[in-house]
């Protein structure tokens, strides 16, 4: 089992940095050339570009693909968003030539959660003879229109995320909460987890968010089994690494833990962190019908360094 | 065998679901149905329930451990028998969403594959729910602890050699062995996965846990000759092998199940849980379907008697027994025990809650110049109010008149008085908390426990309180009000049909109003829908999601028996939604579908002369815009 290190890092530093390989989205927000459009072209060896194969000319898509034809001289390879294969055949024809650690560089800021997850096995499983150091970014969105009810189409573990589905002790859901409030409360009640912890996103991309995301949730936040809100910054995914695995500590390694995040994305990420740590842990992936909804960037930008060592060590910062 | 009791009693109103509850709390609060006694039998059962109906309770109770508890602490002759003279021994295995996740999450595979998958996993899933009851087995049939522990070691050696390939692995005791299984579930997913990012698995490596990779709970009928051995298990012993929340499964798995319920009718029975019309093929994989009452029996929860029963001498109160029993089980396996609790003598939900104003049964006045006839004479529809003038005093009067109109006075009477901040008493009483709950179990605990959290921490220790003035009419009727919106609410969220499915249900709710407060009363108020063969694909999927969801339940009565219609018949409302949609939880006429459809097209000024009336009636948003 190759251990996982988690590292909050400058974006500064991320556009200093030299990189082996490059993971990119095209889809229909706006923000997804918010970063690449920061990023010399130059800094990347191999860029790889992914475009959604659903809703492929909604929103912002058309202007998003003809920026990375100009920009990165890369057409979006299509991809669904629960599609690994293109993913898995990439990253193993650029590895062989490359030697051990391999820089990533992958902008998940309009990305498929399977898509990211399946970067993360990738190194895992398939490069487990090399060092590998994934920097993750992330743009912060600012959402214009209202959500409309999210639609739940299936839940299925993320995949290496599968725990342990057997229960020796109690169950345990760790809610992460976004303003999908009707479709976490259908979660809980699927799940019917003895006990819940919940976190949102504080400090998040704005304060108001923070207070939608209390107000939407509430029922949840006061239902009898949820023991503790947790506040976790947005900004940090190593912080909220941390605390996710200090809240599941008293449950392990007995307890059936299942984490959701239906939140932003960084906590997403920790979250899948924490259950590719822990054999015991799930991460569920609750996905809903799609609904092409703008989310243009706020110009904060989330960096976290993801270091899965090989045999030697090295310098991480 | 050595139960130990949780050294803190819960509140146990909090805990809406089996699979939260300990062995012991369980087994304290279990209520045997009919289906529970039916299902202790040699037979395959397919079990059918809405959500929240009780069928882990049932499957969780057949199992060895909870069945040995159950006989132990209940005179009950009939889990008595079963468990000591070895009838049935029961193994409980869900099939949570938790598990599926992992079969669901590799889309990749070809049906091959993804049908070997499943069948692996379900045999060691199989073997992993064999050896709490291997363990409960051991302990009820075998004298002392050290003898015990022998038994125990000599399964747990002979289950790892046949169990596990790798040399070496032998386990002295089962919780060892059940990790060691758990472990090599988690490396089959694993190696799945790295054989997905590689490409291939090195030529050396094995499949992970060959043992399990076989036909369909080999293992786990290996692991039952050996207990049985070991033990000297009644040969006549029949194993039953609860497969729960199998809604979460696909077609294809229950394919797969049903294949072994058509192939193999020795001793070990499946007895598989699942949502109506959720059990969702007869297809096998070795030829001819299976044949209902044949190869297998459905049990349909949903019209169990124990369920559905009414209390001795009442006519119109389904489900009270149940309720009146469970709230009392409720109380005394909960929180607070002292010397005085345990002598006051049981708390029931009428001490509590007291009368429903709508629902009890009581003495009414309906001389002529009565408040009921008054009220009789301003709601009820000219045709009604001559065949009450003339039948009054006669028994007729009582059955065909007063008994069926009488609600349906008081609740348009209230929603037309509601001004100001008044607000409405008329969902209120331990008969309407329970009528609400349309005898489910999940739904009942949790209006019961929704009404109770309305007093404080100090308040609900029943040793302190005085239950004169409990809860107040208003706040019982704000708790049940909210509790049947957000059951209307989160419909919206469920998978595939969720909005539409919001909007069906509104839109029946919406004209069950309308014909209640727009038109003036008769003895029938429409609260069931009725459809035909020419329902719409799209509108009988909604209505089989609603069953399934406990949102809309089949007529049933001794001229309709049949507990499962296809594509016809008469479906009457959920009563949780009867308060939402300001009506009466009480089964009505059916109106016809399209006829629904055609008033919600309508634009709500033709809505208004929808229904003949001689005065204008509230709107549902006017009783909203009130409360």
């Amino acid at each position: 089992m190759r251990t996982i290190q988690v590292l909050d890092i400058d974006f500064d530093s991320v556009c200093d940095e030299l990189y082996d390989i490059s993971l990119f989205a095209s889809g229909y927000e706006s923000r997804c050339i918010h970063i690449p459009a920061k990023i010399t072209p130059s800094m990347v060896t191999s860029p790889l570009v992914f475009g959604f194969t659903e809703e492929p000319h909604s929103g912002n898509r058309p202007k998003n693909d003809n920026f990375y034809l100009k920009q990165w001289n890369r057409k979006p390879i299509p991809l669904s968003v629960d599609g690994d294969k293109p993913i898995y055949e990439e990253l193993n024809r650029q590895a062989e030539s490359l030697d051990s650690p391999i820089r990533i560089l992958l902008d998940y800021s309009s990305m498929s959660r399977h898509w990211y997850a399946t970067v993360l096995n990738w190194a895992r499983f398939a490069a487990s003879n090399k060092d590998i150091i994934i920097d993750f970014v992330y743009s912060m969105g600012k959402y214009d229109e209202a959500k409309k009810p999210m639609v739940i189409r299936s839940m299925a573990s993320i995949q290496g995320c599968e725990g342990r589905a057997y229960r020796l002790r109690e169950s345990i859901a760790v809610f992460g909460l976004g303003f999908h409030g009707l479709a976490t409360l259908a979660v809980l009640d699927q799940l019917e987890a003895d006990t819940v912890y919940a976190f949102l996103a504080s400090p998040g991309s704005s304060k108001k968010y923070v207070a939608k995301a209390r107000e939407i949730n509430k029922d949840l936040i006061n239902d009898n089994r949820t023991k503790a809100l947790l506040e976790l910054p947005l900004a940090s995914v190593e912080k909220c690494y941390r605390l996710l695995a200090e809240t599941i500590a008293p449950h392990r390694p007995d307890g059936e833990i299942t984490l959701v995040p239906m939140g932003p994305k960084p906590h997403v990420l920790a979250s899948i962190l924490i259950a590719m740590r822990f054999q015991e842990v799930a991460c569920l992936r609750v996905s809903g019908a799609p609904s092409p909804i703008d989310v243009r960037p706020t110009g904060d930008i989330v960096a976290t360094r993801v270091v899965m060592r090989g045999e030697s060590s090295f310098d991480m910062r | 065998m050595r139960h130990e009791k949780p050294k803190h009693r819960r509140f146990l109103f909090e805990v809406d679901n089996a699979r939260n509850l300990s062995m012991q709390e369980l087994v304290e609060t279990f209520i045997p149905t009919q289906a529970f006694w039916r299902l202790l039998s040699a037979k395959h059962h397919v079990v059918l329930g809405a959500r929240g109906q009780g069928k882990t309770a049932l499957a969780k109770m057949l199992s060895h451990d909870h069945l040995v508890l159950l006989s132990q602490a209940r005179d009950e002759s009939r889990a008595r028998s079963a468990v000591y003279n070895q009838e049935f021994i029961g193994i409980y295995l869900p099939t949570r969403l938790e598990w599926v996740g992992g079969l669901k999450n590799k889309p990749w595979l070809n049906e091959k594959e993804r049908e070997e998958l499943f069948q692996w996993r379900l045999n060691i899933a199989a073997c992993i729910a064999f050896t709490p009851i291997a363990k409960s087995c051991i302990s009820t049939y075998v004298p002392g602890k050290a003898k015990q522990a022998q038994t125990e070691r000599e399964l747990a050696h002979q289950l790892s050699k046949d169990w596990i390939a790798e040399p070496g692995s032998i386990f002295d005791d089962l919780l060892q062995l059940r990790r060691h299984l758990e472990d090599t579930d988690y490396r089959k997913q694993i190696q799945i996965l790295r054989e997905r990012a590689s490409g291939r698995l090195p030529d050396s490596e094995q499949p992970e846990g060959i043992a399990f990779g076989t036909d369909l709970f080999t293992p786990l009928r290996q692991g039952i000759r050996q207990l049985s051995r070991i033990l000297s298990i009644n040969t006549n012993c029949a194993w039953l092998l609860c497969i729960d929340e199998t809604e979460f499964l696909d077609k294809m798995d229950h394919r797969i199940i049903n294949s072994h319920m058509r192939a193999y009718p020795d001793k070990l029975f499946i007895k598989m849980t699942t949502m109506p019309y959720c059990h969702y093929t007869l297809a096998t994989n070795i030829g001819p379907d299976l044949v209902n009452g044949h190869d297998f029996e459905y049990v349909n929860m949903d019209s169990d008697r124990v369920l559905t029963a009414r209390a001795n001498g009442e006519t119109d109160t389904i489900g009270t027994q149940f309720g009146q029993k469970l709230f009392k089980k409720l109380i005394e396996a909960s929180s607070v025990q002292t010397p005085e609790s345990n002598s006051r003598p049981g708390l029931s939900a009428w001490d509590v809650l007291g009368d429903s104003e709508l629902l009890d049964p009581r003495q009414e006045d309906w001389t002529p110049q009565s408040a009921n006839m008054i009220l009789l004479e301003k709601y009820a529809s000219p045709k009604t109010i001559e065949r009450a003038r003339r039948l009054l005093g006669t028994q007729k009067f009582k059955d065909e008149i007063s008994r069926k109109i009488h609600g349906a006075l008081l609740l348009r009477k209230e929603i037309d008085e509601l001004k100001g901040n008044k607000a409405p008493t008329v969902y209120s009483g331990a008969r309407m908390a329970i009528r609400c709950a349309d005898c489910n179990p999940r739904r009942l605990i949790r209006i019961f426990n929704a009404l109770l959290m309305l007093r404080s921490k100090e308040q609900r220790s029943f040793a302190r309180v005085k239950f004169k003035t409990w809860i107040s009419r208003e706040d019982q009727t704000r708790a049940i009000r909210t509790l049947s919106a957000s059951t209307l609410n989160q419909v919206r969220t469920l998978s595939e049909v969720g909005p539409e499915l919001h909007e069906f249900l509104s839109m029946l709710g919406e004209y069950m109003h309308a014909s209640l407060y727009y038109k003036p009363l008769t003895t029938d108020q429409i609260s069931s829908v009725s459809i035909d063969k020419t329902v719409s694909d799209e509108n009988w999927k909604l209505i089989r999601v609603a069953i399934g969801y406990g949102l809309l339940h089949p007529n049933i009565s001794s001229g309709n028996p049949d507990e499962m219609p296809w594509r016809e018949g008469t479906f009457h409302l959920s009563y949780a939604l009867a308060p939402h949609f300001f009506l009466l939880p009480r089964r009505g006429k059916a109106t016809k579908l399209s006829a629904i459809e055609k008033f919600h097209a309508m634009n709500p000024k033709n809505k208004g002369t929808f229904f003949p009336s001689e005065k204008k009636q509230l709107s549902l948003l006017d009783v909203g815009d009130k409360l």
